[in-house]
């Protein structure tokens, strides 16, 4: 049984004097649990829209995404917050860590926002999830005091925080070198291998799309293959 | 504390300076306004206190009310006073009697009867229209407070010099006399009449000290020519001077004579002055809300560079609910450490110019050494709410655009 699947997706978006522009039209595909799916295109492919929709961050114009059986293109603003907090993390290009926050207290935040656990809990976990991603001697450290592979394997243990069904990655690696692509994308794959952590990763570097379990490729905003 | 409020913290930790500046606008602005309301309830403390010790707080006065009157309520008594037709009369005759009369009435504290002598005082070139009074000294120092304001000399001597005469500290200046001085009266039918200068006294209040003279009460009544148990009428000290209409309007009833009170006789004068507190004080808010736009800023300008934190805050599952309190927290801070510094400080500002001697000079309706400050409870807690109400007021806009802000919008730019 599939963990993800999108039925007919279809997303506009209203554009000033114009009839809306068409992003995706008519997406259908399924992730199952544990897999490893790129998906890829050319710029503008809405690729990434599709991430973003899969991923609960926006509603679709019509079609369906299930999640684990729960339909998000039917959730209002709220469940789909909370949904997102319990059972999505996400990863961005940039790594979007709340500067005035070490290391470590950014990666408790998405489980101090979902209150299910105490303090103590939360950063126990933060402790464990940034030592997996080797930066058991940052945790204090300010993201400004980071590199650039440090700060967006910090953003994947803040993905993780909250153990989610489905990590989403928009471009991971594409502020970053050749040497820090390389150890990104051995960790989600890491992950993905250990801890059956289901992932999808939006890409358009080949040599991260060949590493993937899958891959599926948008053009047009049309599923390609 | 919760998330919300250890990231409102860290955000106004990191923009120190910015938030410094914000707390000091609204401190500034909350230590203005509880200095300005100290500053005008004491102005107005100040006067209504000075006036009321500066004149008996009442006077039977010889005028009767058209008909007497049986059976008052409040409202009657008031059209009486204000519209009723008086039978004149310029003489209280065996004024002992009603002085008992008024005496029992509950609230009267002291009685004292007074005969009003107009005329013009004079020392070499110099002459000045005065009011004297003619009292019994002993009595007079139990209705007003003039025995004790004495500048000069001592105001029982009119009962030992039948010459006598006590002069307010604006006419003696203005002729130029002092304790021991001879001076002339010229009455209303031209006669002269010599007096010594006996002491002189500080009411306060202009208008009393440069027209106000006292005399013995024979003397009074011999420049009237009237004769013995006669008086202009009677002055009274009631225990509750704010309260003085309700004794008024009981001895208008008991007696039929008419009451003229501290406060119908100062009716304009205090209006004037509450008019003009009214007016500063309006200011003054307008003052504090100018502050409360610099907490708007900060938090707009925070709101603006915090953007993509706040989208990736609401990316994981944070609600819109605990971004609101995120900035709510971070307004009612500047605007709570903001009051509370400004009350501090208002509390400081107001002590110091309470302490400081100050004059308005001769030409004030009230002579004052130093400028009254009150503090009242009250005063810290309506600066208090008012900045708190200011802060959350000047907090909705930015809190609005940060709790609508939709993730994706940010991160595709759309």
């Amino acid at each position: 049984m599939s963990l993800l699947e999108a039925r007919g997706v279809t997303k506009e978006l209203a554009v000033a004097g114009a009839p809306p522009a068409r992003i995706l039209d008519g997406v259908s595909l399924s992730v199952a649990r544990g897999e490893f799916v790129a998906i890829t295109g050319p710029s503008g492919s809405g690729k990434s829209t599709l991430l973003y929709l899969l991923g609960g961050l926006d509603h679709p114009t019509a079609g369906e995404i299930l999640l684990d059986g729960r339909n998000l293109a039917a959730m209002d603003d709220e469940a789909l917050t909370l949904l997102r907090n319990e059972a999505i993390g996400f990863v961005y290009q940039f790594h979007f860590l709340l500067p005035e926050f070490t290391a470590l207290e950014n990666v408790m935040m998405p489980i101090l926002a979902g209150g299910r656990t105490t303090r103590k809990e939360a950063m126990a976990r933060a402790r464990d999830l940034l030592g997996e991603v080797g930066l058991a001697d940052r945790l204090d450290h300010l993201p400004r005091q980071l590199s650039g592979g440090q700060q967006q394997r910090v953003s994947i243990a803040r993905a993780l925080a909250n153990k989610p069904l489905l990590l989403c990655a928009d471009e991971p690696t594409g502020n970053l070198d050749t040497a820090n692509t390389e150890r990104i994308v051995d960790l989600l794959l890491t992950l993905n291998r250990t801890m059956n952590q289901t992932v999808l990763v939006v890409t358009h570097e080949g040599s991260v799309a060949d590493r993937a379990g899958r891959e599926i490729r948008v053009v047009d905003g049309k599923v390609a293959s | 504390m919760d998330l919300a409020g250890t990231i409102a913290v860290r955000h106004l930790l990191t923009r120190r300076r910015q938030s410094l500046l914000t707390i000091l606008g609204v401190a500034l602005g909350a230590m203005i306004m509880v200095t300005t309301l100290s500053l005008t309830d004491g102005l107005i403390t100040d006067i209504e206190d000075t006036i009321i010790e500066a004149s008996p707080h009442l006077v039977v006065m010889a005028e009767e009310v058209a008909g007497k009157p049986e059976r008052l309520v409040e409202g009657d008594v008031v059209s009486l006073l204000r519209r009723g037709k008086r039978a004149k009369a310029d003489r209280l005759k065996g004024e002992e009697g009603l002085r008992r009369l008024v005496a029992a009435e509950p609230g009267v504290v002291a009685v004292a009867p007074f005969v009003e002598v107009r005329g013009i005082l004079r020392r070499g070139n110099r002459f000045r229209p005065i009011v004297a009074s003619g009292v019994v000294p002993a009595d007079e120092a139990r209705v007003t407070r003039v025995a004790g304001q004495m500048q000069a000399g001592r105001f029982e001597a009119l009962s030992e010099r039948r010459e006598g005469i006590v002069l307010g500290r604006l006419l003696a200046k203005a002729l130029g006399v002092g304790t021991g001085d001879r001076i002339r009266m010229t009455d209303a039918e031209g006669r002269v009449w010599p007096f010594r200068v006996v002491g002189v006294f500080k009411s306060g209040i202009k208008n009393i000290d440069e027209a106000q003279a006292y005399v013995g009460i024979d003397v009074a009544r011999d420049l009237k020519g009237w004769g013995p148990g006669t008086a202009s009428g009677l002055a009274a000290r009631v225990e509750s001077p704010r309260k003085v209409a309700e004794v008024a309007s009981a001895i208008v009833a008991r007696t039929g004579h008419a009451v003229d009170t501290w406060e119908e006789r100062n009716r304009t004068i205090i209006a004037s002055f509450r008019r003009n507190n009214m007016t500063t004080l309006i200011l003054v808010v307008f003052t504090f809300i100018v502050s409360g736009f610099g907490i708007t800023n900060v938090l707009n300008t925070v709101v603006l560079e915090k953007v993509k934190d706040i989208a990736v805050l609401k990316g994981m599952g944070m609600s819109a609910r605990a971004v609101t309190r995120v900035f709510l927290i971070e307004g009612l801070a500047l605007g709570v450490v903001g009051a509370v510094a400004g009350a501090l400080l208002g509390y400081g500002l107001s002590t110091l110019i309470g302490a400081l001697p100050f004059s308005y000079g001769d030409a004030a309706f009230v002579q004052t050494d130093r400028i009254l400050m009150t503090q009242h409870p009250w005063f810290y807690g309506l600066v208090m709410g008012f900045s708190i109400l200011l802060s959350v007021l000047a907090s909705v806009g930015p809190v609005r655009k940060a709790a609508r802000l939709i993730p994706v919008a940010v991160f595709r730019g759309y």
